[in-house]
């Protein structure tokens, strides 16, 4: 029986001849093939476990509950549980039964055991109060049968190892349980990541046509602004100089000097030059504005060029003036920078979101022409063109400096913007420009975000 | 009595030139088209010598206007005023327009575009210069590669990697194009390693320009004793990258970078016409005569006039013409702002200034120019600051 179940079973009594009878009984008639004959016998039908492998029962004996105790505890840690202990009652001089057993369940909780005793010393009741549990445990009166003893060790191994094997199994479900979740969040996690990157290039290409829309709608409006911004300047140098051809026939005709009606010929020739002046230096005004905007919008250019970044932000300042102008006084420091290529368009929307994102946050801060201040530095550094945009506005708190560059996270009331304005700097000088960008902030004393871009030329196809 | 063709399909534009020129009615006969269809009707009835039109208008259009003016009647000066006039820049230098003026435009610009324009048309028709010049032979042709350079950029889908073909059909020129890409001027990051690089960094402008000048300063030319090549290159791409750099963002900075390589290739021309008179003008120039008198006296002619004439009659831009014709005396000329004149003529002055190892010898003593001449030009920097820049720009330190 080679392929037999081996079966720790500790035998605990103080009598010599007792451990005897168990060494006869259980080694003479060890098998659940004779057991299952036994039951065919008894009950006319198979067992449904039929094909279970026969059991040895492999016997130690101890004749005291701490020799006892003593030999749980290295089983356990060996490894080699016993699956089953007959525990008689009384042991002189040492621990009683159910003292031992308390002891024994402390080491090995899946311990089962039969008590065997010739008197009735505690009732089941008593047993109970003391073990506080009966789940593993049987009571045999002596002089007992062999056939109890038999079936007990049978029925009892039968269900440690039932026991065993379904904390096995729980274990193992309990792992699969474990690994399923651990793919489902992993598979949540590619899902999010996927959403997010989805989210970006939706974003890049809700961005893609806005600089579209807005570089043709400028492009038009610039020359719808021209037209009339010619023949209004042309009309205007015409009356300069028509006013000076007037007051030429007029000079000397004394009755007009002293004229002093509604029409005073003096505060004419005193006021109508200027006038003429203020309009043709607002056409000059309205004209530098309209090619700023043609220059920021870009129409049409999705590739790299190359460009100059101290210009482009000029450009940029000009057209958000607006923004600013009642918040802050912009303070330039332009330092020398090659021209680098890049899409400059996508660049001049990064340093307006920049741009008006300061003056936001000099707003909050309550600050004014005086007070208020955009710095904004250009230059390279460790071989890199960086561009700083410093204000001194309310600052951003650190609990949400993280969350800055996620889409549509915003602090911005409804109206004031989409939240997107960062995460598209991000996208725009990251993503697209293999460039970096950082912000260093102190709640109340202000913002500074620092931009650098690479100088080295970087275009498809041309390595 | 000079007669103007104005052309717009906006009536209040043309209603608003119309007031602002009438001081120039003495001499000026002034018409209006509102479309393209009735100039095209007037120029049929009667000549015009200037044409000023809008680019986008209904029905025949200004390019349409243009190109029908420049095969119908040659030599009627074509001027583009336009709010697009800047968005096609790439082809301005082989347009069919003689100048581009962008909406809106001055009264006072506008006159003294028409009237540089009459001048420079004057040069080039010039009997006087065609018998001088002619004397000794046919005058060269247009260099082969540039020739077919300005022929494939007529085509508007025209692609770098064509242009690049164009011109790496002449090694020399290529190499020459690409010593001058890694030259320090352009600041390129990365070494420009082929033409087609050189065409996406610097844009088709560029490129065209250098092969220009490539295939002008081509060595191996019997040349007048006193002409040193290599300095004559040298000089000319400083010019160039001084003049591009003083015009910046301007429309016409390629125009100004092209004038400066061209601006003495009088030289050139005149050392095939005449080597023993440019031997003695140079001579007279070294011992302090003004260059403009010692050609005038020796030649008969100088190198400007000479290499406007030249320009010409290849057909470029007329601010191109104007500027080599005048460089050496921009006064002359009546102008207002900066432009590719005054530009070239600044970097020329500037160069003398900050580093003469690379101007001729003869060329020394030119025009002297300053803050006086900056604030004619209405430029808002000083003398001393341009100065500065020229100098960072060449990577020249300051002399002590």
């Amino acid at each position: 029986m080679s392929d037999a179940i081996q079966m720790n079973v500790l035998i605990i009594d103080d009598n010599a001849a007792i451990h005897a009878d168990f060494d006869k009984i259980l080694r003479s008639a060890p098998s659940t093939a004779a057991l299952d004959d036994l039951e065919r016998l008894a009950l006319g039908r198979p067992l449904p476990s039929a094909d279970l492998p026969p059991i040895a029962y492999k016997l130690d004996y101890a004749f005291q509950g701490a020799e006892a105790l003593e030999k749980v505890r290295k089983a356990v840690q060996a490894g080699e549980h016993y699956a089953l202990a007959f525990v008689d009652m009384r042991m002189e001089p040492g621990w009683d039964g159910l003292k031992t057993i308390e002891h024994l369940w402390s080491v090995d909780p899946e311990l089962q055991v039969v008590i065997c005793t010739a008197y009735s010393d505690y009732d089941w009741d008593e047993v109970l109060a003391r073990l506080n549990r009966c789940d593993n445990l049987l009571v045999v009166k002596k002089p007992f049968e062999a056939i109890e003893v038999l079936q007990s060790a049978n029925a009892l191994t039968g269900k440690w190892r039932s026991e065993r094997e379904l904390r096995r199994h729980l274990a193992t479900l309990e792992e699969t349980v474990r690994i399923r979740t651990a793919s489902l969040e992993h598979a949540n996690d590619q899902l999010r990541e996927q959403m997010r990157l989805r989210l970006a290039v939706e974003l890049e290409l809700v961005l893609a046509q806005k600089l579209e829309a807005v570089g043709r709608l400028a492009a038009g409006i610039a020359h719808e602004i021209n037209t009339p911004i010619q023949y209004i300047s042309d009309s205007v140098h015409f009356l300069g100089s028509a006013f000076g051809d007037l007051l030429t026939i007029v000079a000397g005709y004394e009755p007009l000097d002293n004229m002093d009606s509604a029409a005073n010929l003096p505060f004419l020739r005193e006021e109508v030059p200027g006038a003429i002046e203020r309009i043709i230096e607002g056409t000059h005004r309205v004209a530098t504005i309209v090619r700023a905007m043609r220059e920021f919008a870009h129409p049409g250019a999705s590739d790299k060029t190359p460009a100059d970044l101290n210009r482009a932000i000029e450009t940029t300042l000009l057209i958000s003036r607006n923004e600013y102008k009642y918040v802050a006084t912009v303070l330039l420091q332009c330092g020398e920078i090659p021209e680098v290529m890049c899409n400059i368009g996508e660049l001049c929307q990064v340093f307006l979101n920049l741009i008006v994102n300061a003056a936001h946050a000099l707003a909050d801060a309550g600050r004014n022409t005086e007070s208020g201040r955009i710095t904004i530095r250009t230059g390279i550094v460790e071989g890199w063109a960086e561009l700083q945009f410093e204000d001194n506005g309310c600052g951003i708190p650190p609990d949400i400096i993280e969350k800055i560059y996620d889409p549509f996270f915003t602090t911005n009331e409804v109206g004031r913007g989409s939240g997107q304005g960062l995460a598209i700097a991000r996208a725009i000088v990251v993503d697209k420009h293999a460039g970096h960008i950082s912000v260093a902030s102190t709640p109340g004393m202000g913002t500074c975000f620092t931009l650098r871009l690479p100088l080295g030329v970087q275009t498809a196809g041309t390595s | 009595m000079k007669r103007l063709l104005f052309v717009d399909d906006e009536p209040q534009i043309l209603q608003g030139l119309k007031a602002s020129l009438y001081t120039r009615r003495k001499d000026w006969d002034m018409h209006f088209a509102t479309g393209g269809a009735q100039a095209l009707e007037l120029m049929r009835e009667s000549h015009f010598d200037v044409l000023v039109t809008d680019l986008r208008m209904p029905g025949i259009d200004g390019a349409t206007l243009v190109a029908r003016a420049r095969s119908d009647s040659p030599d009627t000066i074509r001027i583009v005023l336009s709010g697009y006039a800047d968005d096609d820049q790439a082809h301005r230098l082989v347009s069919l327009a003689h100048r581009y003026l962008s909406k809106p435009c001055e009264p006072k610009q506008l006159e003294e575009c028409v009237d540089r324009c009459l001048a420079t048309q004057l040069l080039i028709q010039s009997a006087d210069l065609r018998v001088q010049l002619g004397a000794v032979g046919a005058l060269p042709p247009m260099p082969s590669t540039f020739a077919a350079l300005q022929r494939a950029l007529t085509d508007p889908n025209v692609d770098s990697s064509r242009v690049a073909a164009i011109i790496q059909k002449d090694p020399a020129i290529s190499a020459k194009v690409l010593q001058v890409c890694s030259s320090a001027f352009f600041r390129l990051p990365r070494r420009v390693a082929s033409i087609q690089q050189a065409v996406s960094y610097l844009g088709l402008s560029t490129v065209r320009s250098m092969v220009l000048s490539a295939e002008l300063f081509r060595p191996g030319k019997a040349l007048s004793p006193g002409l040193d090549l290599e300095q004559m290159q040298r000089h000319a791409l400083s010019v160039a990258a001084i003049a591009r750099s003083l015009a910046a963002d301007n429309p016409w900075a390629e125009e100004a970078f092209l004038a400066g390589l061209l601006h003495d290739v009088g030289f050139l021309l005149l050392a095939r016409q005449d080597q023993d008179g440019m031997q003695r003008a140079f001579e007279a120039a070294a011992a302090g005569m003004p260059l403009l008198e010692a050609e005038q006296q020796h030649m008969g002619i100088n190198h400007g006039v000479a290499g406007g004439y030249l320009l010409g009659l290849w057909g470029l831009p007329y601010e191109i013409v104007e500027t080599v014709a005048h460089h050496e005396e921009p006064t002359q000329v009546a102008h207002s702002c900066l432009d590719v004149l005054s530009a070239v003529s600044i970097a020329h002055a500037l160069l003398v200034t900050i580093h003469p190892e690379d101007v001729p010898i003869y060329e020394l003593n030119g025009p002297a120019l300053g803050d006086e001449y900056l604030h004619e030009i209405r430029f808002p920097d000083s003398w001393e600051s341009l100065v500065e820049r020229a100098r960072a720009l060449l990577g020249i330190p300051e002399a002590n």
